[in-house]
């Protein structure tokens, strides 16, 4: 069986005993995971991408301590976030990208884009305004695909304290993306009648 | 997106934000889906969640292009990589 073939554990195994190439294969599956989870940890693409990076190269040396190859996935998003958290506390300013983001009104800042484009920018500041625990709940189930029970682990919480996370970070999410929603189309409507 | 007056059900609401598959058993599932059928604020709120859901999934990959994996290929740049710990 050609070696792309072979599920994370074959791979992480082989791996293990120093085959690169049997990690470039696991850092293909996931970097777009990856990146996408840290995008919406972050708030920044450029900061995504060099966090990335860094998870990749801190999981490949850091191998011989996974202790069960079937947990890989979870393992490295482990490694994402605490990099993620370690900057934060050192740096103390983990709103900051978001606010930076805040700055550019949806509306003011895009006269005439698509409508995916406006949906999508919207979406992101509707990210922004979840508190960091309840952003990373929801990133880690519908962005990285972990159940309420992988996530309690990752974290180090109670599955019920993810299911109240989880639920708020839902409700908070859709309140305000409705409410960007509702702006942008009053917005919308008063440029017509202009 | 649905109105936003639409509530759903309190005793419903964590078992909505369950998104995953194997975040409720099959009886917890089947009686989701009885209360979904009965409930149209709780039916308009999950339909709301998978949208945002899908949403999310679209913004947050957009621009980006895989390449890490390449650092690992690389001749050149495996000799920036430290080797990992036997």
């Amino acid at each position: 069986m050609p070696v792309h073939q072979h599920d994370d554990p074959y791979l992480v195994k082989c791996a293990c005993a120093g085959d690169k190439e049997a990690f470039a294969i696991l850092v293909q599956r996931h970097e777009h995971g990856v990146y996408s989870y840290l995008t919406g940890l972050l708030g920044d693409r450029e900061e995504a991408r060099d966090f990335a990076q860094l998870t990749f190269i801190k999981a490949w040396s850091n191998l011989s301590r996974l202790q069960d190859a079937a947990h890989f996935k979870p393992w490295l998003y482990t490694i994402a976030r605490n990099l993620v958290y370690d900057f934060w506390r050192k740096q103390k300013f983990h709103q900051q990208s978001w606010e930076s983001l805040e700055e550019s009104s949806v509306v003011a800042s895009s006269p005439g884009p698509e409508e995916r484009t406006i949906q999508m920018q919207m979406l992101e500041l509707a990210l922004a305004h979840l508190p960091a625990k309840l952003r990373d709940c929801i990133l880690l189930q519908d962005v990285c695909g972990f159940s309420r029970r992988e996530i309690a682990s990752m974290i180090g919480i109670g599955v019920e304290s993810v299911s109240t996370y989880l639920s708020s970070a839902r409700k908070l999410l859709r309140q305000t993306y409705q409410r960007m929603e509702n702006e942008y189309e009053l917005e919308k409507g008063d440029l017509v009648h202009e | 997106m649905n109105e936003p007056q639409s509530t759903s059900c309190s005793q419903w609401e964590e078992k909505l934000a369950a998104l995953h598959p194997d975040d409720l058993s099959p009886i917890e599932l089947d009686a989701l889906k009885a209360h979904i059928a009965e409930c149209p604020a709780c039916e308009a709120m999950l339909a709301d969640y998978y949208e945002l859901r899908d949403l999310m999934r679209r913004t947050l990959t957009t621009g980006y292009t895989p390449g890490i994996w390449k650092l690992f290929v690389s001749p050149q740049a495996n000799q920036d990589i430290p080797p990992a710990h036997s």
